[in-house]
């Protein structure tokens, strides 16, 4: 309890939480935007004005009073329950495939009004077990891992998880679950031997399905003809590349968007990275980007600075778990990779998730509080200016001596000036331009 | 002891920067991906979005209405829902293909196929009935849309249907004034740059009007619809009385050359011209009939005489009694006494006043598919036979007459919204065909005759003049129809009008009647109609004025 009551006074990474909040605005603004003529057209069936900003808007801001809360937490709590969380995502896993299906896959469990994703639970859970697993056996074993542990983190960890999945079917959450796993398994420092061992057992397990069933060959085909020729590739894609396309640098304005007019399907959820890219351009989409990399980036960090093993691997695997989907998605969205259905964590809409992404954010804020070289969250908000001018000076100074010891720090930093030399450029021949 | 924890630590340390490593490449070559497309291909991108979505539509411009001579509208430009669907938003084609030949009419097999095609957008019926818009509203099938668009509405529905024509689905005009206006009344229209959804239907907001239409001018007409009104209705009247199969009634003001009616029996509904026959709507018997009227040519050619001091008609030439009396009793005017005239006039004068009197040639009114008349080189060298005119022509040649002799070629058109008609340059202006005095002898026969034989066609303090007619049909039937055509006169020549009677008896007719009566008393009813409605009106401008 002392422990508690002390590490609930320690400051929490700003710069994070800074990023998290830009993110959750542009989000919001995008989905207002860009779900305007889905609503228009959905008025009929009693969906009132602005649906889906009002809800975007309101899960945001529970969001933010579950963050806040979570953040005064410790995290060691969630060791403490984290086999509980584990089991209750594989029973939940188990109870969506007996609910209704919405467009067929059994997806959502719905309560009322509220939807709710088991597969994101699912991850969240694997996240607290599998770095409660692996700090415990760290502890005791030198790190290694012996065929036993391989077999049962194989088939329980990811095995049963990720088959519960495809029964869905949900081949994009899959590939989340299992390379978040495999994120943290790498991280946690394993012997290489060790990780392939796993890394091949996860593999055949989740790739043995689809090539057994042959599902979703096609799409594959199609996601590798398009590689080579985007005219050739699926609609989507094809309209996504039109949208970014058509934004060009600077974009075509806030509301100008001419696809999110029923040319690109689940503009709101699957495809807002385009919807950014048309509106704001290449520089909303650099913008994006950038947040994107200041939170991994962050994320990083507190797990580098936190001396507990388990925080540490919560804090990546919390990272991964909002830094791969946005990868994945945006990959989509440029015609990367196939066409899978992934929102863009915090942006997109995606109902009750976000609550469950900004939960994980209050876990890594906590944890971050742990490091004691973070700014204290409500500093900010409540002390007096010069006050906190003072001490925000002084942290700085000592973040920044601890930083530029850092090796990945010279690499973010040479990467943020060249972006903002880049988009001072950009801005001076548009501005000389007009 | 090494601490094997912290060995751990340093390997973690080392994963966790990579792990960030592998981030900041991949977001680098996120970021070349988008800049790729979204710098390099822009223009391509831009311009598949722009062939996807953006059109350059023509919008056209509000048809302009046509107004009789007190301001009443005869036509009107009302919007009218227009019935679309997108095929890809219905769920079942079939279904809703059954359910729209149920609500519209339409065979189900050709709603299916337009369904079935690869079209955004499928027009199922143009411009249908507003109750029929408001129960598919009310349905609230999905993938089916209602648009707005301009239809040609016709309030008075029969009335002046010949003279005002109609138009086609597009809303030009395909007879009457609608087709010869067309220019005037369309207007220009416009050029407007607007974005589509994926669905097909526009984006209202994203609407730039790049040229705006300039809509279509007013036209203001002669025609009274009181007098017209009239004219129709005792035309059907009369058709039901004497079984009657056609009927033709022109009202003209000489003076001014103004129609102020003018019909054609059978009518038919502009608003729905399809549900009649072609012969019906295609035809305008006012100014396409053609009538072999041989009291017509003896006038004409009796005011060629007497213009050249040839004959008088209070004395007998050419082995013929007084040539005045022919007026009163015009049933003996025929083939013999018009070759005996001719003969004894010679063909100069005859050629020279048939000309004059516009036979054989159109007489410029503002309406299209104006017949000439018929009037060959033969007829007009030897006899009086063969030689046909038009109502309208008979009507003007009557209104020389009655305007002392001055030609006034007939108008329907008087002015548009900016002022006076433009064609109204180009058109004759009157001239003098004949001499005040010939025709006041003309004028002096026409009212004798009236007065003295036709008693009945009287009307108290209103000297009336005319002349009756039978005619054969161009076929050789022996009576296919008979007519009368006179004047009212005045001192004031503004005050005089000119009618124009005609009714056709069906072939296998059986009735025997005197239809030269029935046709003077058609004349008569719509001559009395005439004045008292032209009479009301005055009291109603003055009453209007001393009150201002």
């Amino acid at each position: 309890l002392h422990q508690l009551h002390n590490n609930s006074k320690k400051g929490v990474d700003f710069i994070l939480l800074a990023s998290v909040f830009c993110l959750l605005f542009i989000g919001l603004m995008a989905v207002k935007g860009s779900s305007q003529p889905l609503w228009e057209m959905w008025m009929k069936r009693g969906i009132g004005i602005a649906f889906f900003f009002k809800r975007q808007l309101t899960y945001i801001l529970l969001g933010i009073l579950v963050l806040y809360l979570i953040s005064k937490v410790n995290y060691l709590v969630f060791k403490t329950i984290s086999l509980f969380a584990f089991i209750l995502g594989l029973v939940l896993l188990v109870f969506v495939l007996f609910c209704a299906p919405m467009k067929g896959v059994h997806r959502w469990i719905r309560v009322g009004p509220v939807g709710f994703m088991p597969s994101a639970l699912a991850n969240v859970s694997l996240i607290l077990y599998l770095s409660r697993y692996i700090s415990m056996k760290s502890e005791v074993r030198n790190n290694n891992i012996n065929l036993r542990d391989t077999i049962a983190l194989t088939i329980l960890m990811f095995g049963v998880p990720s088959y519960l999945m495809a029964l869905q079917p949900n081949a994009p959450a899959v590939v989340i679950y299992g390379v978040i796993g495999v994120g943290i398994l790498f991280i946690s420092g394993f012997r290489l031997r060790s990780y392939f061992q796993i890394l091949i057992f996860t593999a055949l397990l989740i790739f043995g399905r689809y090539v057994v069933l042959g599902y979703e060959t096609d799409r594959l085909r199609g996601w590798i003809t398009q590689l080579t020729d985007f005219h050739k590739g699926s609609y989507q894609v094809f309209q996504s590349l039109i949208a970014l396309g058509s934004g060009g640098l600077t974009g075509v304005g806030y509301g100008n968007s001419v696809q999110k007019f029923l040319y690109l399907p689940e503009i709101h959820t699957d495809f807002i990275a385009a919807y950014i890219g048309e509106e704001f351009g290449f520089l909303g989409i650099l913008i994006i980007l950038g947040l994107y990399l200041v939170f991994v980036f962050r994320g990083f960090l507190i797990a580098v600075r936190v001396e507990d093993t388990f925080g540490k691997l919560v804090a990546s695997g919390i990272t991964l778990s909002i830094g791969i989907p946005a990868i994945i998605h945006l990959g989509v969205v440029v015609g990367l990779l196939p066409v899978v259905g992934v929102a863009l964590p915090l942006v997109s809409y995606q109902g009750s998730l976000i609550i469950l992404q900004l939960f994980s954010v209050g876990i890594l804020l906590n944890i971050s509080s742990q490091t004691g070289c973070y700014l204290p969250f409500w500093y900010v908000i409540k002390s007096s200016a010069t006050e906190c001018l003072s001490k925000i000076i002084r942290k700085i100074d000592i973040v920044n001596d601890k930083l530029e010891k850092h090796p990945l720090y010279r690499v973010a930093a040479l990467l943020a000036i060249l972006i903002t030399i880049l988009v001072g450029i950009i801005q001076l021949v548009i501005w000389l331009k007009k | 002891m090494k601490s094997i924890l912290g060995f751990s630590e340093l390997r973690r340390h080392r994963r966790a920067s990579v792990m960030n490593q592998i981030f900041v490449v991949i977001i680098i070559l996120l970021a070349l991906r988008f800049f790729y497309f979204q710098i390099l291909k822009h223009p391509e991108l831009l311009q598949i979005r722009e062939k996807q979505s953006l059109r350059i539509e023509r919008v056209s411009a509000l048809r302009g209405e046509i107004l009789d001579r007190d301001g009443v509208v005869l036509t009107e430009s009302k919007p009218a829902k227009s019935l679309y669907a997108c095929p890809k938003e219905v769920s079942s084609k079939e279904w809703l293909s059954k359910k729209l030949e149920d609500i519209t009419g339409i065979s189900e097999i050709k709603i299916l196929k337009q369904l079935n095609s690869e079209k955004q957008f499928v027009c199922i019926k143009r411009k249908i009935d507003d109750s029929l818009a408001i129960r598919l509203d009310a349905y609230g099938i999905r993938g089916l849309y209602l648009l707005t668009e301009n239809k040609r509405y016709y309030p008075l529905h029969e009335i002046s249907a010949d003279v005002l024509g109609f138009v086609d689905i597009d809303n030009q005009g395909l007879s009457g004034l609608e087709l010869c206006y067309n220019a005037v009344l369309n207007g220009r229209d416009g050029l407007r740059r607007t974005y589509y959804t994926g669905w097909g239907t526009e984006i209202p907001s994203r609407t730039v009007m790049l040229i705006p239409p300039s809509n279509g001018e007013d036209v203001h007409i002669s025609l009274s619809k009181d007098v017209q009104k009239i004219v129709e209705e005792e035309l059907r009247r009369y058709a039901f009385k004497y079984d009657i199969a056609g009927g033709i009634v022109i009202v003209m003001e000489p003076y001014t050359g103004e129609i102020l009616a003018m019909a054609d029996y059978p009518f038919f509904d502009p608003n729905s011209f399809l549900k009649y026959s072609a012969d019906i709507y295609n035809t305008n018997g006012a100014i396409q009939e053609l009538v072999e009227s041989k009291p017509i040519l003896f006038m004409i050619m009796t005011a060629g005489g007497i213009e050249r001091k040839e004959l008088s008609l209070k004395e007998s030439s050419f082995g013929k009694p007084k040539l005045a009396d022919y007026f009163s009793s015009f049933r003996e005017i025929d083939t013999e006494l018009l070759n005996s005239l001719s003969h004894y006039l010679g063909k100069s004068i005859k050629s020279e006043y048939l000309r004059l009197f516009g036979v054989g040639r159109k007489t410029g009114i503002d309406l299209p598919f104006e017949s000439d008349g018929a009037l060959s080189l033969y007829t007009l060298r030897y006899g009086g036979e063969g030689i046909f005119m038009t109502p309208i022509q008979i009507t003007e040649t009557m209104a020389i007459v009655a305007n002392d002799g001055i030609a006034t070629p007939p108008v329907l058109a008087k002015k548009q919204t900016q002022g006076a008609m433009k064609n109204e340059e180009n058109s004759s202006k009157s001239n003098r065909v004949i001499l005040k005095g010939t025709s006041h002898v003309l004028k002096q026969a026409l009212l004798n005759s009236v007065n003295r034989n036709t008693r009945e066609m009287h009307i108290e303090g209103y000297p009336i003049g005319g002349i009756g007619f039978e005619f054969l049909d161009r076929s050789g039937q022996p009576l296919a129809g008979a007519g009368f055509t006179g004047f009212k006169d005045d001192n004031d020549p503004e005050n005089r009008f000119v009618v124009f009677t005609m009714i056709k008896i069906p072939r296998d007719s059986k009735k025997e009647s005197d239809f030269v009566k029935v046709a003077q008393k058609l004349f008569r009813t719509i001559t009395y109609e005439t004045i008292r409605v032209l009479e009301l009106k005055e009291i109603d401008n003055e009453r209007k004025s001393s009150l201002r």
